[in-house]
């Protein structure tokens, strides 16, 4: 039975063995990676969550989330969901960061601020204590 | 026939050494973006404010950490472990970003706290208006 196998094997032309194998890798991939709709989706969110924060701080890192998350959405069209997926999960974290970033940015300010009129205030109170 | 084994013991030898050395020299490894991300890590996770105002974000990155670790010992794909060890890298900038912030949220609430406070007592005092408040911008 095992010598029938073989026989089957090289009986085969080059051409007919190549193609099988290269098949058989593809349904591999093909099973084993799945569309990452999941890591898309969360990306969207991410970016979308971030965008009307960021003005000015974290614009960079933003762009950087925007851009990865349209690699994202191509790879996938074109159906390289590997590669779809590291986009995405990037972009992912590179928005979580950018929105930290701005809203870090917006709380310092308001402290600032609000330090100032402390002072202000203090300067006020001791010249109406004299 | 001496001569016959020892020529043998010869070659395979020869043939050990040359598979240790291109075992050694091939596998490129994802080193670099590794071992950034983990010193990375390692500083952030030292540091007492992280871990009291971002324990949450701090345990994200750490997870990312753990997969890029587990893959790098796996010998998996090394654009594989520079990609979770990006994502490690990110969520430790997102943890020190993060106690940055809430240390800033803690300040502006005692500023404003006190501001409210003095406006109360120089309202009491009477007099003068009282300056123009500007702080109002966070929330």
């Amino acid at each position: 039975m095992p010598y029938a196998a073989c026989k089957a094997c090289t009986d085969l032309s080059d051409l007919q063995r190549v193609a099988a194998i290269v098949l058989a890798l593809g349904l591999a991939a093909c099973s084993s990676m799945p569309r990452p709709t999941e890591q898309i989706d969360a990306a969207r969110a991410a970016v979308s969550k971030a965008e009307p924060v960021v003005i000015q701080d974290g614009a960079m890192e933003l762009r950087v989330a925007q851009y990865k998350l349209a690699r994202a959405d191509q790879e996938a069209q074109r159906g390289d969901y590997a590669n779809a997926r590291i986009y995405a999960e990037q972009a992912q974290v590179d928005a979580d960061y950018a929105r930290a970033i701005a809203e870090n940015a917006r709380v310092q300010r308001a402290a600032a601020d609000a330090n100032q009129s402390v002072r202000r205030l203090q300067d006020e109170l001791d010249r109406r204590a004299k | 026939m001496i001569r016959e084994a020892i020529r043998h013991a010869a070659l395979a030898a020869l043939c050990v050494c040359t598979l240790l050395i291109a075992g050694c020299m091939s596998v490129p490894r994802a080193t670099n973006e590794l071992e950034a991300a983990r010193a990375a890590y390692r500083s952030a996770a030292a540091n007492p404010q992280v871990q009291a105002r971002a324990p949450v974000e701090l345990e994200l990155a750490e997870r990312e950490l753990r997969d890029a670790e587990n893959l790098q010992s796996a010998d998996a794909e090394p654009a594989k472990v520079a990609h979770f060890s990006y994502l490690a890298a990110q969520r430790t900038r997102i943890a020190l970003k993060t106690a940055e912030l809430r240390a800033a949220e803690a300040a502006y609430a005692m500023a404003n706290e006190q501001r409210n406070r003095m406006q109360l007592e120089l309202g009491q005092r009477g007099g003068a208006p009282l300056p123009a408040s500007s702080g109002d911008t966070a929330r």
